[in-house]
């Protein structure tokens, strides 16, 4: 038979069974499970928080994020009277970590763009050392450091803040009570967040495309010129992602805020002024002496936490991988 | 334009050995008004204790074009990174001889690196436009980064050196478009035109085309005719029809199991025609390489 | 048509032109002289006192003489290049001063508590009012001692065995599994330790002990260990893996023969890192650990004191003694720490072994 068109016939492909052996089976089974813990771990940590702390969510509602007064009373008849609010405690959270992100992503970025383009090589191999062990310091360290030689200083820095910008409204104070501020606290933590997000944005301008980096330089730009022309918008969104995870470092950071913070439960806008809180530092005050309604309240109030720093984590992480993998 | 040659022709032909070493100078008068174009005397390049150049000395008369050809790992590369500067970037690197700008040593100490790079541009072999920046702002880049104050119209030197370039008509209407939505041919005319923008005197091209198609190549070498009549233009290229299409001069160079150096250079056309040197001649017709 | 000339074979040097030499340096040292000069003068004439204004005042002078400088030499262009270099520097340092702070504080004032009996005397015969030379930290050894060793027991195999299945069998689920071990490393450390307690403490008759915290520890280890492990795990050579599937080895057997001792020092990197993570760590103790001023060898029930702790209760002790005990007890955390950090480079550094 001939014809203009030669049809291939191509055989049927063959099935590739693989039939693992038992141990492998159990190999596998057994890896698979284990590696599922980590899920059960994040779904029980969640889990029992929000059971014991239903109670507290169920009594005071939506309040239980807004309101701003957090009091346990036990009333005439001996019954416990008790309402639970977290306002203050997350505007404070939120306060202090605004502050550490505002003095400590400007100084790490500074510190990455300093390693990466401007340090010989043996410095930038000692000081990325130096970075790695800050961030293995106990922030029980910082802490005691905190209360004992920074604070004398931090205040006389407020007091000078509040002389030149004391007419800003957050700036001011009521009365001259600098002492404990969440200024302090803020700047403890951004010296705690300086190493994360050193390391990670160094990382990230470490992996500038040379090309790009040479054709700034070919076109006769100066160091300076190259770094704003290629280097900081390539390494934007690496950098924002690790100051999101100095973010959620910051959150959740107890012993460090509770050594240096004058802990109140009341709302504080004005930074300067001695008294704040967040809510671990909150948890741990409390829980010592409180009773049982309130310890399920202060679990309740854990859970928030958690839930914050979860999604500030996720997202964090999300974005360093992205702007990883991307090159942009 | 070459009527006063003024050369002795003296045949030398390269012994085998490398023992010896040969430098050799081509002086052609070109357009008077551009300078004295560019000149390397003796020019060494080190990586570390590695000798990568030997001795290559070369004249880059104004207004021509020189093609720097020979097969991978000789050195060309690396010779036309001494020519801006750029050579070193390499943290192990060194060099040895001088590189003259209109008759000034641009290695001489003192010297602002910066404005010897805006007077002698190059053009990569992978183009590498500003991901971050518009066609427009590529093409300025050049001017922002060395915060050139332009006395005259922005969107007239943007059509300018596009349209030397021979991108204009192509792009003139999304100058606002982002640079990485161009193809490889166009993105390569974006840089040519991005270096064109600061008005250098050399321009100098590595490899530009080897990354590009065919058609994108042929509108580059047209462009590259153009720009020679206003500057001086080095091109290193692996390609020997391309060295044989758009260069006036052509130098070869060869690492023999040692340093890279500079065989031969002379009229292009007579390079690839009647070579001097046997190694020429063996690179020239395909024997090797 | 070509001029050649023949020149004799002298040997070139090598030089590095763009590099700064000793002269260069010369005005740079001038102005860092100028501007400490002036500084000194304008802090003794002027209000500013103290050693924010010497800081910065000496930055405002040694900057702005050098971007003169080099404005004078080479025009704007170079000038705000210098400034940028010299912001960037600034930048530096102050991210390192509060290191050197906090080490060189840790340092003199934690040495004071030390005498040798610091280390083997526990709290049962003092409190943290007592004079210095009394009392110990022993407890507080051994009880981080101890949930370091409880801690790696519970979360070394979960960990290894997450990031085996990371590495060697890449399942579907391999993309949420690390998505979740990030969302891990991200759990504040009083969370671990509330979620214990939540779990374990409130509404049973259990009360705080070491295996309490080192659960809580161990849920803080996890995410640290399995991420360095599945580095090094990725760092075996593809090649090791198909020898020995190739030799007819079923998969664990080349995993547990092959893949695991070649990774042998960059797991214990990651063991290391992970204790390092949390030995240092407070917060989960306050709630999990229960307390006790000497050491307590049943890890199931009594309390136990560990050296966070320790500092802790000096640091809430308030007195000057207790606060100087805290110290003490810093320093002896930190020697442990940074011995440990020592021990993950150099494991670190050899992180492939093949045999």
């Amino acid at each position: 038979m001939s014809s203009n068109v030669i049809e291939r016939v191509l055989p049927e492909k063959r099935a590739l069974i693989n039939r693992p052996r038992p141990s492998d089976i159990a190999f596998r089974a057994i890896l698979n499970v284990m590696s599922y813990s980590s899920l059960l771990i994040l779904a029980a940590i969640g889990g029992f928080l929000a059971f014991r702390g239903f109670g507290a969510f169920k009594d005071n509602g939506f309040g239980f994020i807004t309101h701003a007064e957090w009091s346990s009373l036990v009333g005439d008849d001996g019954k416990e009277i008790s309402t639970f609010g977290l306002g203050a405690m997350i505007t404070g959270t939120l306060i202090i970590s605004t502050i550490a992100l505002f003095i400590g992503v400007p100084i790490s970025v500074l510190t990455a763009l300093f390693l990466t383009f401007y340090a010989p090589e043996r410095l930038k191999r000692t000081l990325v050392t130096v970075v790695d062990l800050m961030a293995s310091f106990p922030s029980i360290l910082y802490g005691i450091w905190g209360f004992i030689v920074l604070s004398p200083m931090a205040t006389y820095w407020a007091k000078l803040v509040y002389k030149f910008l004391g007419w800003i409204p957050f700036l001011s104070v009521p009365t001259p009570a600098f002492d404990r501020s969440p200024f302090l606290a803020g700047i403890v933590l951004s010296i705690m967040i300086i190493p994360i997000v050193t390391s990670v944005s160094r990382e990230i301008f470490a992996q500038t495309p040379l090309e790009r980096m040479q054709a700034a330089y070919a076109l006769g730009a100066t160091r300076w010129g190259m770094i704003r022309a290629v280097a900081l918008p390539f390494g934007a969104s690496g950098v924002v992602g690790g100051a999101m995870l100095g973010l959620g470092r910051a959150l959740g950071e107890t012993v460090a805020v509770y050594s240096v913070l004058n802990i109140v439960f009341k709302i504080n806008w004005h930074i300067l002024y001695g008294y704040g809180g967040n809510i671990a530092s909150m948890i741990v005050q409390k829980f010592g002496e409180a009773s049982f309604t309130e310890k399920k309240a202060l679990l309740a109030a854990g859970f928030v936490l958690f839930v914050m720093t979860l999604l500030v984590n996720m997202v964090a992480n999300t974005v360093v991988s992205r702007a990883v993998k991307s090159g942009k | 334009m070459e009527t006063e040659a003024q050369m002795s022709t003296e045949n030398h032909t390269q012994p085998n050995s490398l023992a010896g070493v040969a430098a050799a100078r081509v002086h052609v008068p070109g357009n008077a008004p551009l300078g004295s174009g560019l000149e390397a005397r003796g020019v060494h390049a080190w990586f570390g204790s590695h000798l990568a150049l030997e001795n290559v000395s070369l004249d880059f008369a104004a207004g021509t074009v020189a093609a720097l050809i020979g097969p991978s790992g000789c050195g060309k590369s690396t010779f036309i990174r001494t020519l801006n500067r750029m050579h070193e970037f390499i943290p192990s690197a060194a060099m040895a001889g001088e590189v003259l700008l209109d008759g000034k040593d641009i290695y001489a100490s003192g010297t602002d690196v910066t404005r010897v790079r805006l007077q002698i541009g190059m053009v990569f072999q992978k183009p590498n436009p500003f991901p971050s920046m518009t066609i427009g702002e590529n093409v300025l880049a050049g001017l922002k980064l060395a915060q050139i104050k332009y006395d005259g119209n922005k969107d007239d030197l943007m059509e300018e050196t596009l349209t030397r370039a021979g991108l204009w008509t192509e792009v003139k209407d999304r100058l606002g478009a982002h640079a990485g939505g161009l193809s490889g041919g166009q993105q390569q005319r974006l840089c040519i035109a991005r270096s064109l923008a600061v008005n250098p005197k050399v321009l100098l091209m590595d490899e530009p085309c080897s990354a590009l198609d065919p058609g994108s190549t042929l509108r580059i070498e047209d462009t590259i005719s153009q720009l020679s009549k206003t500057m001086t233009i080095v091109i290193v290229t692996h390609n020997m029809q391309q060295a044989a299409r758009v260069s006036d001069y052509t130098a070869f160079f060869l690492a023999d199991g040692g340093p890279g150096q500079m065989i031969e250079v002379g009229p292009t056309s007579e390079m690839f025609s009647r070579p001097k040197d046997q190694r020429t001649e063996n690179y020239v017709s395909g024997r090797f390489g | 048509m070509t001029t050649a000339n023949v020149i004799a074979n002298t040997p070139v040097a090598p030089r590095k032109p763009w590099k700064a030499t000793k002269a260069d340096y010369i005005p740079l040292f001038v102005i860092f002289v100028l501007a400490a000069v002036l500084d000194i003068i304008v802090v003794a004439v002027t209000p500013m006192k103290g050693k924010l204004a010497y800081a910065l005042l000496f930055f405002i002078f040694a900057s702005g003489f050098q971007m003169a400088l080099k404005w004078y030499k080479l025009g704007k262009r170079a000038a705000i290049d210098s400034l940028a270099g010299s912001v960037a520097i600034t930048g530096a340092i102050i991210a390192f001063t509060p290191v050197a702070s906090l080490l060189a504080t840790a340092i003199v004032k934690g040495v004071k508590g030390l005498y040798p009996g610091f280390f083997y005397h526990d709290m049962s015969v003092a409190n943290y009012q007592s004079p210095l030379n009394q009392g110990g930290v022993i407890q507080a050894i051994v009880g981080t001692l101890y949930l370091i060793f409880l801690s790696t027991a519970i979360s070394l195999p979960l960990s290894v065995l997450t990031a085996l299945y990371l590495t060697e069998i890449r399942g579907k689920a391999s993309g949420f599994i690390q998505f979740l071990v990030q969302a891990m490393s991200g759990i504040p450390s009083v969370v671990a330790g509330i979620f214990i307690y939540s779990a374990l403490l409130l509404t049973t008759s259990l009360r705080g002990s070491t295996i309490m915290a080192a659960l809580a520890l161990a849920i803080l280890m996890i995410p640290t260990v399995t991420r360095t492990a599945q580095e090094v795990l990725l760092l075996v050579p593809r090649e090791l893996r198909e020898a020995g599937l190739a030799l007819g080895a079923t998969q664990w057997k080349t995993v547990a023969t092959i893949v695991v001792p070649a990774a042998r020092n960059g797991l214990i990197t990651a063991v290391i890192l992970g204790v390092a993570r949390i030995a240092g760590e407070t917060a989960p103790l306050l709630f999990t650990l229960g307390v006790s001023n000497k050491i307590n060898w049943n890890p199931f029930s009594g309390g136990q004191s560990a050296l966070p702790y320790y500092v802790w209760s000096g640091l809430g002790d308030g007195t000057e003694l207790g606060i100087d005990r805290a110290w003490s007890g810093i320093l002896v955390l930190l020697m442990l720490v940074l011995s440990l950090f020592v021990v993950a480079r150099i494991f670190g550094t050899r992180k492939v072994k093949i045999k």
